[in-house]
């Protein structure tokens, strides 16, 4: 379970994010929609372990983030999160399966039980005859589909998502959002950060944030 | 997937960026391997020709100025020739090559005045270059009234009819092939036999002394100079011949100098633009090093992968640098220092060591650039 408690993030004097609480239980697919500049990215790197609020603190499984030392939030992003982008996700010069072992090379994993993970995971995207291609030789929801399998790599238990369909077309879109709800009722939990309305409907609960404060 | 793996599939799959990597270090490598390389071949060279100059001391009387372009005295004063005994039973004799006796006169012989050099046969244990149509001279060596002429000598008065000295008809027994010295003009006569027509009976000009080492670390030079100086009368005088060839030593000591200054200069330039490189290779990829900072990828990581990256390029930077850099000693070297330039293969450890510390070290601070990267800031840039 991740709890985000009174988080206020400011740059300088401007508050990007005030007084933010959520709660996001295990298997739990929140999705956080607003306008742009509302703070959702913000919010969804400092729930990452990737900036550190002004104020407030996050807890995961009871391990308060920001308490940890930098190594250590490291070592605890590489093993409970998966990240995808909204763009260039992957390592242009390594291939789909390349792309997907690095998150189990980053965690000391065997080459032989890396390529094992990496073939099963593409294949669970549907990308089982793009092993050995190139992200330039991927169409982008190819690309995005690569992430996802190396997002959940070591076994993320969270997917932190941003603006993930943000470069699709609505239907390819679509077909990502399913992927991301199909591996949520597997029991992924997922954050998704959109402001595409029809996309956020995949979620089971929605979050508004507008100017920097959840509304919803 | 390993660190060495994720590198070389990089490197593998951007070759041109890979490539101007190698020729930031290769350029450092192979100026200082051309530089060494050369240097070498002249230092040789130059010892080479130290070493043709023959004597390393000489003994003449005292008062008598020495000629060393032509190594004959500039004047007639003379020694008694019993005095190479006593050179001879000096402590350390057996570190002597040739003790070498010697009278000089000159001769009109048509119309040439001809240099004729009475010596001994240690004359061609001082001389081991001494070639006649490239063959060690052995029976040439004249005996009785035969004379051996220098190159020049012999083609000035024809190899094979006998020449008269001072009335006297002496059978040539060979003509010398050039040796690039004073004895390409001269003839060389037995010394008792020069003795007797000159009347000047043991008695010589100078005795030129050859020891097996100029700088050995037991005895040097001046060592055997105080040496003979002190088995030898007042009236004789013995010079090392070293202060020529620490002349010439001496530029050469300023070339190796030379030499040192540039491969230091080349290799801090390496080492520059490497740094520039790696440097510009972290600004370059802000979003992806973003990314697999986002992804869990900690500073001892990304250490090791700059490090194997350093240490790959720093190998092939090595081994490609030595071998365009002795390419260049061996192409340019000889019109630089007119002789003939070979490889050296101990420089080869060497340049690999040296090209891969340098590529280490300029990689160190921007693995720590990069490891400071704000993965926010950086995944922001698109
Ligand atoms: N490093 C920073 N310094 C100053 N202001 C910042 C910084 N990062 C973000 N902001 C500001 O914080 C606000 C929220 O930014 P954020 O990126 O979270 O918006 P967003 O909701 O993700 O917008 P979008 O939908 O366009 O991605 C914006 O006004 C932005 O200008
Ligand atoms: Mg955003």
């Amino acid at each position: 379970m991740i709890e985000v408690k009174n988080i206020t993030k400011t740059y300088g004097n401007i508050e990007v994010l005030k007084d933010v609480s959520l709660e996001i239980k295990n298997g739990d697919f929140i999705s956080i929609v607003g306008p742009s500049g509302s703070g959702k990215t913000t919010l969804l790197n400092v729930v990452a372990g990737l900036l550190t609020p002004t104020e407030g603190e996050v807890m995961v499984d009871g391990v308060s983030l920001y308490k940890l030392s930098l190594k250590q939030r490291i070592a605890f992003r590489r093993k409970s999160f998966g990240f995808i982008f909204q763009t260039f996700n992957l390592l242009s010069y390594l291939t789909a399966i390349e792309n997907v072992e690095i998150p189990l090379y980053l965690a000391g994993a065997k080459s032989a039980d890396q390529k094992l993970v990496a073939k099963e995971l593409l294949d669970r995207v549907g990308l089982k005859e793009r092993l050995s291609h190139l992200p330039s030789e991927l169409s982008i929801g190819e690309q995005q589909r690569v992430a996802i399998a190396r997002a959940l790599a070591n076994n993320a238990s969270v997917l932190l998502a941003d603006e993930p369909t943000g470069n699709l077309d609505t239907k390819t879109g679509e077909e990502f959002m399913r992927e991301i709800k199909r591996l949520n009722t597997e029991g992924v939990t997922v954050l998704l950060v959109t402001h595409d309305v029809e996309m956020a409907k995949f979620a089971n609960r929605q979050v508004r944030i507008i100017d920097g404060r959840l509304v919803s | 997937m390993r660190t060495i793996d994720f590198v070389a599939k990089e490197m593998g799959r951007r070759k041109w960026k890979a490539a101007a990597g190698i020729s930031c270090i290769l350029l450092g490598i192979s100026i200082f391997v051309a530089a060494q390389t050369t240097n070498e071949a002249l230092y040789e060279k130059t010892k080479e020709q130290l070493l043709r100059f023959g004597a390393n001391i000489i003994v003449q009387p005292k008062d008598e100025p020495f000629d060393a372009y032509s190594g004959s005295p500039g004047g007639s004063a003379t020694l008694p020739e019993i005095y190479v005994n006593r050179i001879q039973n000096i402590e350390h004799s057996g570190m002597l090559v040739a003790v070498s006796p010697k009278l000089y006169e000159r001769f009109e012989v048509g119309d040439v005045n001809l240099l004729v050099v009475g010596v001994t046969d240690d004359e061609r244990q001082a001389k081991p270059w001494w070639m006649i149509n490239k063959m060690v001279v052995t029976d040439e060596f004249p005996r009785g009234k035969q004379v051996l002429l220098g190159h020049y000598a012999g083609a000035h008065l024809g190899a094979v009819s006998p020449i008269k000295l001072d009335g006297e008809t002496f059978a040539v027994t060979g003509v010398l092939d050039e040796t690039g010295s004073a004895d390409d003009f001269a003839a060389f006569v037995p010394l008792d036999v020069l003795q007797e027509l000159t009347d000047n009976r043991r008695m010589v000009n100078l005795i030129e002394v050859s020891t097996s080492c100029i700088a050995c670390p037991e005895m040097n030079l001046y060592d055997f100079v105080d040496e003979i100086d002190a088995a030898l009368p007042d009236d004789a005088k013995v010079i090392a011949v070293k202060q020529i060839a620490e002349a010439q030593m001496g530029t050469l000591t300023k070339i190796g100098d030379f030499t040192r200054i540039i491969s230091i200069v080349v290799l801090c330039l390496g080492a520059f633009l490497m740094m520039n490189y790696m440097s510009s290779s972290v600004s370059e990829r802000r979003r992806e090093i973003g990314i697999l900072l986002a992804i869990g990828m900690d500073a001892g990581k990304i250490y090791k992968v700059f490090i194997s990256k350093a240490l790959i390029l720093g190998v092939v930077g090595g081994l490609v640098g030595y071998a365009v850099g002795t390419l260049i000693s061996m192409v340019a070297g000889p019109q630089i220092a007119d002789t003939p330039v070979s490889p050296i293969f101990q420089l080869l450890p060497y340049s690999v060591v040296i090209s891969t510390v340098i590529c280490v070290i300029s990689s160190i601070l921007p693995a720590r650039r990069a490891t400071r990267l704000d993965p926010v800031e950086a995944l922001r840039e698109v």
